[in-house]
């Protein structure tokens, strides 16, 4: 037996442990793991790229938008999509785009208007023009620049315009505004109310917890749709625009608040018999205490991912029931409110541009879900 | 391959692809099996034993993979093969896996479906490799689980695995192993999971198993006290390296590689003196992305020699027939200890 | 498990009293009544009705009751199998839904042994194939098809058709076929106007099912006894379908109550939007109106539908389960 007494490796001090660990490999932190992962999911990226640039012509929209939100050209009504062009018609090519004139007239037999481009007009695409005026930031600013133009000659109707002479690409961005925002304002609510019911029903437990519970599983087996028709319809007529708009939001938040509730609740119980909580209790920690510095941290992550997830759930409801005529009031627009022109068959076949609203209700939630997706699998690597 | 060796690995080299880098688990490593032979594979978690146990099965999947080496195998008198040669989703291959070779696994209280009987599970590991009748499996299966030492093995047979207890779940996968007689049996860290009681019965009945089939047992663990009760020889195993191998005796009577010294001295032994302070093996196990220069156990080694050992990998040098070390110290140049 | 059955059954009834008084109760939320409702309809037509009609009206559907009495009583003939009258159209209640009730169950079941049979297979192999060419497509488009709204689906697919048919398809049957009898061309009929609704709201069910599948299956293959047996030699084909693939369906069955609530919920715009005659089209058009006796009958009885169908997902799953089953 070999005699080592003289060389026996013996504990290290805690200098040479502390540099022993620098010189293992740089530590990354949980928060920095998390977006490495994220970042090299592409789609996810995609999402997020997408829903950035909605969200922030959404908040100017009025300096995006060539036209304001109500501004009417009656007699202009249901014009298809009137572009910009590049080349005239004798074949010369200009460097700044430019829109024809548009001609109105009617079709003798069917009475249905007509719209031909006047190409002797040219009108040359300005930008930073001045147009209607708009407010930005709940009213704070006043302007009437707008990004681009066709000054008050000539009429630019990207998208077309709906029934009543509005353009429809202008009404997209200032739609956007109430669709992106609804779907936050209810999440909000719903994390709000369901994070603080869950974690009260998952820390005292009790009869309070098992009231509350009956009632969430009553919420739930609630057939959804019927549920938000119903409440829809239970707001009064008399409400301003305003009142509405939350009052739809707290509609849509009702029923995610008892999940979120519910899935907060199995986080805290799963929480409440760990070590360190369990240990927080036998130094004296106020109840208080516990929650916020051990219990909220921890089950954050997951409240945002599930809160994130539950974003296009409810646009998707917002414009469903906007699009029933149940939601968003006149003069308030969102996209399901515009979509709610084409639910009529024949008017959607006589003019299908009034369905482009619904590419951007598409894409917006298609974002929002490759977005939830990589968030999810950026926190939690070993859900895949 | 010599005539008494069932099993030859030879430079294993398998690596996991991961987003962050390289993990070179199993990085050359080389060992012999002898026919009947109990082998011990022992070291630290993730010093890549149990990766070359699945190695050997090839069941290493994505993002793993085996890059190079050979796996010599002695499927029968006659026939030896490279096991790596074979695709691993093969026919052969699949063959090989239960009636040849066989493994044990660490948790027993996951390694079984829910939704089968364990007398099926039993029956299922015979029925897909012998052309037998439904009703003479499961006849089998009784016998085995009553080899196996079950209580009541009728109707154990009929039981669901989470009706059983951890132990009980462990004799059944020692079973479903053992049905087709295999040459040898892998067994990855199979008592870790159990309590102390338990184990001693699972080694005990592993080890009149070996007797009785005269199989080769190949027995990954990082229990020095197992491997100096069950086995014939041990191979001693550091960050994807064989460090030192050699028979039982000569390893415990006289390590040679200061980990493996440092390892046997780390074990509380009777007799000692009370008030001494355990002993550790100063340092921390290096992180795969991060690995030392040359020797790899030299940042923790009280005998490291500069310009020695953080120059290259030491090569197995030869101590007694049988017993090699990869230490510098054994080179021929330098005193060993 | 009997005694697990008993207590499902048991909580079963007390909630759908509940649901059925949550439901009424809502109805009765908005201001004024069926008969505010129709006044002002009247009145929108240039029919004033004075306060003593309405009064009248009122008395004569029984709305001039105070609310919990109504309940009751509504409730003690709807357990009895008197389902009223609606207010709007005049007619039992009992006819209007048998009605509109083939149509549903067969648009329902029509969706969901789509989204099932094609989800399924297809999620058993993108998990099989993980990260191949074909499952980053396939994940692509259930990623799209879960972010389409079903009844943008039906739009779109309305026009599609139009444009290369010039025929409108809406609704189940063309005018010619709707009440007659069950010959084999009105079968056809049948088939070429139902795809689109069953197409609509599939697409977000197969979507569904496929990702579920995928994630479940991938989840099971990871676990020890997928290792134990390949270690046992069994063929990976048998590994994949005996093994992991029957514990993989079962969070799928657990989710077949959700299922029974999307199959129901998914339809309601989608057959208001394609004119289809289903219990959920009649629903929404009686909450407006405030038709009380339609709209809460309709409502205990979807509830009663999504309440049926996770009870029986249950006890399916304990049955399919021998964790549950021997405890």
């Amino acid at each position: 037996m070999a005699t080592i007494s003289s060389t026996t490796p013996t504990t290290p001090t805690p200098a040479v442990a502390a540099q022993e660990l620098a010189e293992s490999g740089p530590i990354l932190s949980v928060r920095r793991l998390m977006w490495i992962r994220f970042k090299r999911n592409r789609l996810a990226i995609v999402g997020a790229l997408f829903l950035g640039f909605m969200y922030l012509t959404a908040i100017f929209a009025g300096f995006v938008a060539p036209y304001g939100a109500r501004e009417t050209y009656s007699n202009f009504a249901s014009a298809p999509p009137h572009g910009l062009n590049f080349v005239d018609a004798q074949g010369n090519f200009h460097l700044v785009p430019f829109v024809y004139g548009l001609t109105p007239s009617a079709d003798p037999k069917t009475f249905r208007k007509i719209y031909t481009d006047d190409t002797t007009k040219l009108y040359l695409l300005h930008f930073l023009v001045h147009g209607e005026e708009y407010t930005l930031f709940f009213g704070l600013i006043k302007t009437d620049v707008h990004l681009f133009g066709v000054g008050s000659d000539a009429q630019l109707f990207l998208l077309g315009t709906d029934t009543q002479g509005r353009d429809i690409f202008s009404r997209v961005f200032y739609g956007a505004q109430v669709s992106l925002s609804v779907g936050l304002v209810g999440v909000f609510l719903s994390l709000i109310f369901g994070t603080i019911l869950g974690i009260a029903t998952g820390f005292f437990g009790g009869l309070f917890d098992i009231i509350t519970q009956r009632i969430i599983e009553i919420l739930m087996a609630f057939p959804q749709f019927p549920l938000w028709f119903a409440l829809a319809a239970v707001i009064p007529v008399t409400w301003t625009p305003d009142q509405v708009y939350f009052a739809i939001s707290i509609v849509l938040s009702i029923l995610n608040w008892g999940a979120l509730a519910r899935q907060v609740r199995g986080m805290v119980y799963a929480l409440r018999e760990t070590d360190y909580v369990v240990a927080a209790r036998y130094v004296n920690c106020s109840d208080w205490r516990i929650i916020t510095r051990h219990l909220l941290p921890n089950t954050l992550s997951h409240i945002i991912v599930i809160a994130t997830l539950a974003i296009p759930g409810m646009i998707l409801g917002e414009t469903a029931l906007s699009f029933l005529g149940l939601g968003i009031r006149v003069p308030m627009t969102s996209w399901g409110l515009q979509l709610s022109e084409a639910q009529h068959t024949r008017v959607l076949l006589s003019q299908p541009w009034l369905l482009t609203p619904a590419i951007f209700v598409v894409l917006t939630i298609i974002s929002f879900n490759f977005l939830g997706d990589g968030i999810r699998d950026a926190a939690d690597p070993f859900a895949k | 391959m010599t005539d008494d060796l069932l099993l030859q690995v030879r430079d294993l080299k398998t690596h996991f692809f991961t987003d962050t880098g390289v993990v070179r688990a199993v990085d050359g490593v080389s060992f012999d099996i002898k026919r009947g032979e109990i082998v011990g594979m022992l070291g630290e978690s993730g010093c890549g034993k149990s990766v070359t146990g699945y190695s050997i099965l090839h069941l290493i999947n994505a993002p793993g993979k085996i890059v190079g080496g050979e796996i010599l195998f002695r499927r029968g008198e006659n026939d030896v093969i490279d096991l790596l040669k074979y695709d691993p989703r093969s026919d052969a291959m699949r063959q090989i896996r239960g009636r040849d070779i066989s493994m044990v696994f660490q948790e027993p209280m996951t390694a079984l479906d829910p939704l089968f009987t364990v007398g099926d599970q039993v029956a299922e590991a015979l029925l897909v490799h012998e052309k037998l009748s439904k009703a003479a499996a499961q006849k089998a299966a009784v016998e085995l689980l009553d080899r196996v030492r079950m209580p009541e093995p009728q109707k154990a047979v009929e039981k669901y695995p989470h009706q059983l207890s951890g132990g009980m779940r462990q004799r059944v996968v020692i079973a479903l192993a053992l049905a087709c007689r295999p040459k040898l049996l892998i067994a990855d860290e199979p008592t870790t999971a159990l309590d102390v009681t338990t184990e001693a019965q699972i080694l005990e009945l592993m080890r009149d198993l070996q007797e009785e089939l005269g199989m080769a047992i190949l027995f990954i663990t990082h229990d020095l006290g197992i491997i100096a009760e069950m086995a014939d020889s041990a191979v001693v195993m550091y960050l994807g390296n064989v460090v030192e191998h050699g028979d039982i005796k000569s390893l415990f009577n006289a390590p040679k590689h200061p980990y493996t010294q440092a390892l046997y001295e780390s074990i509380p032994k009777l007799g000692e003196g009370r008030l001494e302070r355990l002993q550790t093996i100063s340092g921390a196990v290096p992180s795969p992305n991060n690995l030392p220069k040359g020797c790899k156990f030299h940042p923790r080694c009280s005998y490291f020699m500069p310009g020695v050992c953080d120059a290259a990998l030491p090569p197995l040098y030869q101590i007694e027939p049988e017993h090699e070390a990869r230490c510098y110290l054994y080179d021929g140049v330098h005193h060993g200890v | 498990m009997g005694k697990y059955i008993f207590q499902r059954i048991l909580i079963f009834i007390p909630t759908l009293i509940l649901i059925a008084f949550f439901g009424y109760l809502i109805m009765e939320l908005p201001p004024g009544d069926y008969v505010t409702q129709y006044a002002s309809v009247q009145n929108a037509r240039g029919n004033k009705m004075s306060e003593q009609a309405q009064e009248t009206m009122r008395q004569e559907l029984g709305l001039d009751q105070p609310l919990p009495g109504r309940f009751v009583a509504w409730f003690g003939r709807f357990i009895r199998g008197d389902f009223g009258n609606s207010f709007e159209l005049n007619a039992p209640v009992k006819d209007i839904i048998f009605d509109r009730l083939g149509a549903t169950l067969l648009v329902s079941t029509c969706v969901f042994i789509v989204s099932w049979g094609i989800g399924i297979p297809l999620g058993v192999y993108s998990a099989t194939h993980k990260y191949s060419k074909i499952d980053n497509i396939l994940t692509t488009l259930a990623f799209i098809g879960l972010g389409v709204p079903d009844f943008l689906i039906a739009l779109a697919l309305l026009m599609l058709t139009w444009s290369m048919t010039g025929q409108l398809l809406t609704g189940l049957q063309s005018t010619q076929y709707v009440s007659a009898p069950w010959t084999l061309p009105a079968i056809l009929d049948l088939l070429a106007h139902l795809w689109l609704p069953v197409i609509a709201v599939a697409v977000t069910g197969i979507a569904w099912v496929m990702r579920v599948m995928r994630g479940n299956l991938l989840n099971e293959l990871g676990k020890q006894y997928v290792t134990t047996l390949r270690a046992k030699g069994v063929p990976e084909r048998t590994v994949v379908w005996r093994h992991a693939f029957r514990n993989a369906l079962h969070p799928l069955i657990a989710a077949l109550g959700q299922t029974l609530a999307f199959l129901i919920n998914g339809f309601a715009i989608t057959s208001v939007v394609l004119n289809v005659p289903t219990l959920q089209a009649v629903y929404l058009d009686a909450t407006i109106k405030q038709d009380i006796p339609l709209a809460s009958t309709i409502l205990v009885l979807i509830g009663f539908l999504v309440l049926a169908g996770t009870l029986i997902a249950d006890i399916l799953l304990a049955w399919l389960d021998p964790r549950i089953r021997y405890t």
